[in-house]
C-alpha cells in the first residue's frame, strides 16, 4: 500500500485510542507491582498490543517498536517467565511516558520522532535470550481453499508467481464494529509487505482503501518466512477477529465459477469452520457488543468497563454553552412563571390556566434538562486521582521515603470546572506531604512509628459541598519554625508573631514564596506551590483548612462548591435589596420576637430549641454605606444557615421567596467581596446578589 | 443628545482618531470609540455591599452581569445625581465588559493628531493619571482619559 495514502483521517481515530489504551496503561501499570495477577497482566498485554498495532497501522514505527518490546516482556511475565521487579515496574513506568511523549508528538507534529532506543534495549535486556513467543498459534492450516473470484489477469499472474514460489491465500474477516476498516486491511497488508510480496487483492486495492467491502477481504501473497510467524504477526492486528491462510492452488475456470457462488452467498459461513480464535487474544474484541459475537466476545475482560461504542466525547466549550443557554432558559422560566401569576391574579381566563398548565409543563421539562446537562457536566473525581500514585510513588522512590498512600471516595463526582481547577493544588499537597511531611525510614523508626508512612486522599459529600482531605502521618508541621521564618521574611515582626495563634501561623505556608525547606529540591521547596493551591481554591469558592500536630501527621480539608453553575436559592429581603441565600445551606427560617435576644460577650444570639445560636444582623454586615436606623420591629426574620458544625442566623428584613437561581461570577472588576459568592438575575429582570455564608461568618 | 449614533462623514485616516465624547458634571471627556460597546439607558443597579466606592454595582445586559462604575468618583470629581440624561456607557474592559455611569453622551468626534495635545500639568481637579491628553476643539476642550489606567480596580 503506498505511502503517500492519506491517513490523517485517520488520526484522530488512532490518537483516540491510543489515549484511551494509555490510560488503561497507565491505571494498571500502577498496581501490578502489588498485584502482579495475571489478570492484570493480561489488560496491560492486550492496552501495549493494541498500540501496538494501530501505531504499526498507522507507520510509527519508534511506537511500534517500543510496545512490541514491551509486549514481549509482558508476555513473560504474563506466563511466569519473568518475575515483576522494580527496575521492570520502573521501565514499564517509562514507556508510559515516553508513549504519552510520543503520542503528543504525533498530535502535534504527526510523527513520533522520540528517542526510545535505550529504552527498547532495557526491555530487550530483561527478556533476555529467550525469544519473543507470543500466544501459542492455533490456526488452522491445512483447511480448505477459500474460494473468490478472480480475473483471469489475477490468475494468470498468481500462476507465474507461484512457479517461483508458493502462493498463499489469506481471508480476513475483520470485526463488524470495526471503525477503521481500511486501517485494519491496511495493518494486514503492510505486515505481508514486510516479510513478502502481496500479490493480489480481493477486493481490489481501491476498493479496500475506500473501505467498500464487508468485513472480510482475501489476499495473496508470497513470503519469505514461515505461515505460523505470520499468524503471529496477524494475531497483532487490532480488530481482527479471524483468518484463514491456507496455500493456494491455481483453479481452472469451471470451478472458479461454482466457487464464486459459494463466496456471494456469504464469506462469514463459508469460512466459520476455519475461524482461528484471535479474538481471545485481541483486545479490540472488547469493542464489540457481546450479542450475537461469537462466543469469545462475551469472555471480554470485565475489568474493561470502558465501552468505546456509548460514548460520545464532547468539547467542553459545547458543554458549557449548553450550561448558559439552560441557565438562561431558567430565568425565562422564571419570568414566565411570573407573569403567568400576574395574569391569573388580574383575569379569569381559561386561556389563562392554559398557559398556567404549559408554564408549569416547560419548568417540569427545564429542570430535566438542567439536571441531565448537570450531570453531563459532572465527572467523578477519579480522574483527577488517577494520575496520583504514579506521581508519589516516583516521587518517594526519589526521595528515598516509604509510603502507603491510599485513595477513597474516587467516585464522587463533581463539576468538571472544579475537577479541572483541583488537580494542581491536589497534587501540591501531595508533594508536600510526602517531602516535608513524611520522615526517612530510619527517622520513623527511631520516632517509634512503622517505618512505612501513610498518605491518605479522601474526597466525600458534605452537604452541598466536596470534601477533600490529605493527611499523612508525618512529622507536622512546627508553628515555631513558620513563626521564625515568617518574621525571617519580614512578613511579620518578632512582636506580631508573638501574638500569632499558632493556627494563625500556619496561614503562612500559603503565602507566596514561602518554604521551610532547608534546600530548594526538585520536589518543593520553591514556595510556589501552596500560593498556587490558595489561589485555585479562591477561584472556586473553596476553603481549606489545615490541622496539624507536631510528630503525629498533617490534615489538610479542602471543601469545594459541588458545581459553580445552578443552585436553588432563598430570596430574602434586606433594606430593599433582594439577596439570595443558597438553600443547601438553609436548616430553617424561624419569624423571633426581639426580646428573646440575648448578648454572650456582645454577640446577639437566640436559643432555638436548647442550641444558643449566633445572630448576624445582614443590614449591618452588608451596609452599603446609607445611614441605617436602629431596628425596632418587634419581630424578626431570621434564617438559620449551617456551617459545618455551626449554625447561624442570619437577621433579614423579609423573606421573598424561593428560586433557581443560575450563579454569575463576580466579575473581576468588582474584586473580592466578603459576603458575596456570586450574582444571579431573578425573574424581574433584576440582578441580586448571592450571599456567602461562609465569609458573612468568618 | 445624539446618543453616540453620529459618525464621522470623512474617510478615516490612520492618523485620526474618533473619540466617544460625554459629560461629568459639567466638562466634557473623550473615550476611545473602539472601547465602547453600547450605550444604555440608566437601569436598575444592585449595589454591592462592601465594595469599593467607585463601583456602584452590577446591571442586567441581556442576561449577563456587568459591574457598573460611578467615574465621578472614580475619577475624584463631585458626585452628581442621576438624572434623565444620565448613561452608562458600557465598554470593553480585558476581555469582560465594564459600564461607566455618566451624566449624559454627547457626540462622537473625530480628532486630527494636532488637535491632542499632551495634558497640562494640572488638569482643574482630575487626578491626572487617568489623563491621556487633551482635545482643544471648537465647542471647548475634551479630556481623553485613558481608559485602561481608569479601570484599574
Amino acid at each position: 500500500m503506498s505511502a503517500e495514502l492519506d491517513m490523517r483521517q485517520y488520526l484522530d481515530l488512532f490518537l483516540q485510542e491510543a489515549e484511551e489504551q494509555l490510560e488503561v496503561l497507565e491505571q494498571e501499570t500502577l498496581k501490578l507491582e502489588q498485584d502482579p495477577s495475571s489478570e492484570r497482566l493480561q489488560v496491560i498485554f492486550r492496552a501495549a498490543h493494541t498500540l501496538k498495532g494501530s501505531s504499526r497501522a498507522m507507520g510509527f514505527q519508534n511506537m511500534a517498536e517500543l510496545t512490541h518490546e514491551m509486549e514481549n516482556v509482558l508476555d513473560q511475565l504474563r506466563n511466569g517467565e519473568l518475575a515483576i521487579t522494580t527496575p521492570i515496574a520502573d521501565a514499564l513506568l517509562e514507556c508510559l511516558d515516553t508513549l504519552t511523549h510520543m503520542t503528543a508528538g504525533i498530535r502535534e507534529s504527526g510523527a513520533d520522532a522520540y528517542e526510545c532506543k535505550a529504552l527498547v534495549l532495557t526491555l530487550q535486556g530483561f527478556v533476555g535470550e529467550i525469544p519473543a513467543t507470543p500466544a501459542t498459534p492455533q490456526t488452522a492450516q491445512t483447511l480448505q481453499v477459500p474460494v473468490v473470484q478472480l480475473s483471469d489477469s489475477e490468475q494468470a499472474a498468481l500462476g507465474a508467481a507461484k512457479s517461483q514460489s508458493p502462493v498463499y491465500v489469506g481471508t480476513f474477516n475483520l470485526d463488524p464494529e470495526c471503525a477503521m476498516k481500511f486501517v485494519r486491511a491496511f495493518m494486514v497488508c503492510s505486515l505481508i509487505e514486510e516479510q513478502g510480496e502481496l500479490l493480489v487483492t480481493v477486493p481490489n486495492r481501491e476498493a479496500l482503501e475506500e473501505e467498500e467491502f464487508d468485513h472480510s477481504f482475501t489476499l495473496f501473497f508470497q513470503t519469505k518466512t514461515t505461515i505460523p510467524a505470520l499468524e503471529v504477526a496477524f494475531k497483532g492486528v487490532s480488530e481482527l477477529r479471524s483468518f484463514t491462510i491456507t496455500e493456494w492452488e491455481s483453479q481452472d475456470g469451471p470451478e472458479v465459477n461454482s466457487a464464486e457462488q459459494e463466496s456471494n452467498s456469504g464469506e462469514d459461513s463459508s469460512t466459520e469452520p476455519v475461524v482461528a480464535p484471535v479474538a481471545e487474544s485481541s483486545p479490540a474484541a472488547t469493542a464489540a457488543p457481546a450479542a450475537a459475537q461469537a462466543p469469545t466476545a462475551a469472555k471480554q475482560d470485565p475489568s474493561k468497563k470502558q465501552d468505546a461504542g456509548q460514548t460520545v466525547r464532547v468539547d467542553v466549550s459545547r458543554l458549557d454553552n449548553l450550561m448558559n443557554l439552560v441557565g438562561e432558559l431558567v430565568i425565562d422560566r422564571t419570568r414566565i412563571a411570573q407573569i403567568g401569576h400576574d395574569l391569573s391574579a388580574r383575569y379569569e381566563d381559561a386561556t389563562i390556566d392554559a398557559l398556567g398548565e404549559t408554564v408549569s409543563h416547560i419548568a417540569r421539562i427545564t429542570s430535566d434538562l438542567q439536571d441531565q446537562i448537570m450531570k453531563a457536566r459532572m465527572m467523578p473525581i477519579e480522574t483527577v486521582f488517577n494520575r496520583f500514585p504514579r506521581v508519589v510513588r516516583d516521587l518517594a522512590q526519589k526521595l528515598g521515603k516509604d509510603v502507603k498512600f491510599e485513595m477513597f471516595g474516587g467516585e464522587t463526582e463533581l463539576d468538571r470546572s472544579v475537577i479541572e481547577v483541583i488537580s494542581d493544588p491536589l497534587l501540591h499537597i501531595l508533594r508536600n506531604s510526602l517531602d516535608h511531611g513524611l520522615e526517612l525510614p530510619s527517622e520513623r523508626t527511631e520516632a517509634g512509628k512503622p517505618a512505612q508512612g501513610t498518605i491518605n486522599l479522601i474526597a466525600k459529600h458534605q452537604e452541598n459541598h466536596i470534601v477533600i482531605e490529605i493527611t499523612d502521618d508525618g512529622r507536622g508541621i512546627d508553628a515555631d519554625r513558620i513563626r521564625r521564618k515568617a518574621i525571617e521574611r519580614g512578613l511579620v515582626t518578632a512582636e506580631q508573631a508573638e501574638r500569632l495563634t499558632d493556627k494563625e501561623t500556619l496561614n503562612f505556608i500559603f503565602s507566596s514564596g514561602f518554604s521551610t525547606a532547608a534546600e530548594v529540591s526538585e520536589v518543593s521547596g520553591r514556595g510556589v506551590g501552596m500560593d498556587i493551591v490558595r489561589s485555585n481554591l479562591q477561584k472556586l469558592g473553596g476553603i481549606i483548612d489545615l490541622d496539624t500536630e507536631k510528630g503525629k501527621g498533617t490534615k489538610f480539608s479542602l471543601r469545594l462548591p459541588l458545581t459553580l453553575a445552578i443552585i436553588r436559592g432563598l430570596l430574602v429581603k434586606v433594606e430593599g435589596v433582594v439577596y439570595v441565600v443558597p438553600l443547601g445551606s438553609v436548616i430553617e427560617t424561624l419569624l423571633v420576637n426581639s426580646s428573646t435576644i440575648q448578648t454572650v460577650k456582645k454577640q446577639e444570639v437566640i436559643v432555638i430549641r436548647g442550641m444558643t445560636t449566633p445572630l448576624i444582623r445582614v443590614k449591618a454586615a452588608f451596609s452599603t454605606g446609607k445611614k441605617q436606623k436602629e431596628s425596632t420591629e418587634d419581630d424578626l426574620y431570621v434564617v438559620i444557615v449551617g456551617l459545618a458544625e455551626q449554625r447561624v442566623g442570619l437577621v433579614v428584613d423579609s423573606l421573598v421567596g424561593e428560586q433557581e437561581v443560575v450563579i454569575k461570577s463576580l466579575n473581576r472588576y468588582c474584586g473580592d467581596v466578603k459576603g458575596v459568592s456570586g450574582a444571579t438575575i431573578l425573574g424581574d429582570g433584576n440582578v441580586a446578589l448571592i450571599m456567602d455564608v461562609n465569609s458573612l461568618v468568618a | 443628545m445624539s446618543e453616540g449614533t453620529y459618525m464621522s462623514a470623512e474617510v478615516n485616516t490612520r492618523t485620526e482618531e474618533q473619540a466617544v465624547v460625554f459629560l461629568l458634571g459639567q466638562e466634557s471627556y473623550g473615550i476611545d470609540i473602539f472601547r465602547v460597546n453600547e450605550i444604555i439607558r440608566l437601569r436598575e443597579i444592585t449595589p454591592i455591599p462592601k465594595a469599593e466606592p467607585h463601583i456602584r454595582g452590577l446591571v442586567n445586559l441581556r442576561g449577563k452581569t456587568i459591574p457598573v462604575i460611578d467615574l465621578n468618583v472614580r475619577l475624584s470629581l463631585p458626585n452628581s445625581e442621576d438624572s434623565d440624561a444620565t448613561r452608562i456607557i458600557v465598554v470593553d474592559n480585558d476581555g469582560g465588559h465594564v459600564g461607566l455611569v455618566v451624566d449624559g453622551v454627547r457626540e462622537v468626534v473625530t480628532l486630527e493628531p494636532q488637535q491632542v495635545q499632551d495634558a497640562p500639568a494640572m488638569v482643574s481637579n482630575l487626578s491626572e493619571e487617568f489623563v491621556r491628553g487633551v482635545a482643544s476643539l471648537e465647542a471647548g476642550l475634551i479630556t481623553l482619559l485613558d481608559l485602561d489606567k481608569a479601570l484599574v480596580a
